[in-house]
C-alpha cells in the first residue's frame, strides 16, 4: 500500500482566446470615407466654379478697370481712347438744370483703329464714394445730336467725341473716374481719372 | 398600457412640431424677399438704391396729363420725388405697385405720368403715378410700395423697398386731378 499520488492542483482551464474584435467603424468605412473627403470639397469647388463662371465668364460685365491717368490716352478695344477733357458748364442759361447741382460736361475723344466701335454711354463715378451717374442729355432739355453721341458710333472710322453731360449735387466735388466699356474690351473698360 | 400612452404622447408631440413647422416655414419666395422701408407722406424714405419723398397722395374721380390725356374712373394720384442712391445703371422707377387686401394694382401707363421714369442719383425727379382703382375699394386700407427693380424684370429681389400705408378712406377726393409734369423736383 502506498500512498496516492498527492493531488496536483487543477490546471486552470486555458483562457479562451479573446475572440478577434471587429475592425472598427472607420476601419470597415474607409474607403467611402476617402471618397467622401474628396467629394465634398469637389462638389463645393464645382458649384462655386459654375457660379463664378455664369457671373464672370462671357465678357458679360465689366469687371476688371483699364487705369488711364489725367491727361493720357489708351490704346486698347480696336481705338486709340481719351484724353478726356471736361468741366463744370457755369453758364447753363436755356437748359433745365435744378438748383443745387452742378453741370458736367465730359468729352471723351476715340479714334478707331479700321472698324467703327460699340460702346454704351460713359458713367461719372465719384472716387469717395463709389456713386454712379448716367448723361441726363434729355433731362436737361436737349434733343439728341449727331454731332455729340453719347454712345460710339459702329459705322464711323474716324476720329470723334463722345460728349456727355452728367447733373450732380453741388456738394460733389470729385475727383471723379470717367468710365467707358467698349463692347471689344470684353470683361475690362476704361476708367479714366478726371477732375473737372 | 404604460407603452400606449407613451406612443400616444409621442404622436400628439410630433403633430405639435409639425404644426409649429408649417406655422413658421416663410414662404418660397422668402430667400429673395425685398426689404421694406415705412414711408410717411412728406418725409424722405431711404433705401440702398432709391431716396423718395412722397408730397401728396388723394383720390380722383378724373386725372389729366400735361399733353391733355384725361380719362375718368376711381384715380389715386400719388405725387413723389425720387432719385438713386449709389447708380444709375437699369434706373427706372418699374416697381410702382399699389396692394389692398389680396389684390395688387400697377401704375398706369396711360397718359404721361411718373411710371417708368429714369431716375438721376442724388438729384431727385418729381412727378405723379396714378392707380386706377375699382369703385369698391374707397373704404380700405392700402399699401404703396415703390422699388428700382434693375437687372429683376420688374421685381425687386434682396434689395431694398419703399412701403407707404395709405388709408384710403382719409383721403380728400377731388373731382379732377392734373397730374404733375415730369421734371426736376424744385
Amino acid at each position: 500500500m502506498t500512498i496516492p499520488p498527492p493531488p496536483v492542483p487543477p490546471t486552470p482551464p486555458p483562457t479562451p482566446e479573446a475572440p478577434a474584435r471587429p475592425p472598427s467603424w472607420w476601419r470597415r468605412n474607409r474607403l467611402a470615407l476617402v471618397a467622401l473627403a474628396i467629394l465634398v470639397p469637389a462638389t463645393a469647388f464645382a458649384v462655386g466654379w459654375q457660379e463664378w463662371r455664369q457671373y464672370f465668364a462671357f465678357d458679360g460685365r465689366p469687371v476688371t478697370p483699364i487705369a488711364v491717368e489725367e491727361g493720357d490716352s489708351k490704346d486698347t478695344a480696336g481705338a486709340s481712347w481719351g484724353p478726356v477733357r471736361g468741366g463744370e458748364i457755369t453758364d447753363v442759361a436755356g437748359l433745365d438744370v435744378p438748383p443745387d447741382t452742378r453741370l458736367i460736361a465730359v468729352a471723351v475723344p476715340a479714334d478707331p483703329d479700321t472698324d467703327g466701335l460699340i460702346c454704351d454711354t460713359p458713367v461719372l463715378v465719384e472716387q469717395k464714394t463709389g456713386r454712379e451717374w448716367r448723361p441726363v442729355r434729355s433731362e436737361i432739355g436737349l434733343e439728341s445730336d449727331p454731332t455729340e453721341p453719347e454712345r460710339c458710333m459702329p459705322d464711323q472710322t474716324s476720329p470723334y467725341e463722345l460728349v456727355v453731360p452728367f447733373v450732380v449735387p453741388d456738394d460733389v466735388e470729385g475727383p471723379f473716374w470717367v468710365d467707358v466699356w467698349p463692347q471689344r474690351a470684353g470683361g475690362s473698360f476704361l476708367r479714366f481719372s478726371f477732375e473737372p | 398600457m404604460k407603452k400606449h400612452v407613451l406612443v400616444w404622447l409621442a404622436t400628439a408631440a410630433l403633430l405639435a412640431c409639425a404644426w409649429v413647422v408649417t406655422r413658421i416655414t416663410l414662404p418660397d419666395d422668402a430667400p429673395s424677399a425685398p426689404f421694406a422701408v415705412v414711408a410717411q407722406v412728406g418725409e424722405e424714405a431711404v433705401t440702398r438704391n432709391l431716396v423718395v419723398t412722397v408730397t401728396d397722395v388723394r383720390l380722383a374721380d378724373r386725372v389729366t396729363d400735361v399733353t391733355g390725356w384725361s380719362a375718368a374712373g376711381t384715380w389715386l394720384v400719388v405725387d413723389l420725388e425720387a432719385a438713386t442712391g449709389v447708380t444709375q445703371n437699369l434706373s427706372t422707377l418699374s416697381l410702382a405697385e399699389l396692394t389692398i387686401d389680396d389684390r395688387t394694382f400697377s401704375a398706369t401707363e396711360r397718359g404721361t405720368t411718373f411710371a417708368e421714369q429714369r431716375l438721376v442719383t442724388a438729384v431727385p425727379r418729381a412727378g405723379s403715378l396714378a392707380f386706377e382703382l375699382p369703385d369698391d375699394v374707397r373704404a380700405d386700407r392700402a399699401t404703396l410700395r415703390l422699388g428700382v427693380p434693375g437687372s429683376g424684370v420688374g421685381q425687386v429681389q434682396l434689395d431694398g423697398v419703399i412701403d407707404l400705408p395709405i388709408e384710403l378712406a382719409a383721403l380728400p377726393v377731388d373731382a379732377e386731378v392734373l397730374l404733375d409734369e415730369n421734371g426736376w423736383a424744385r
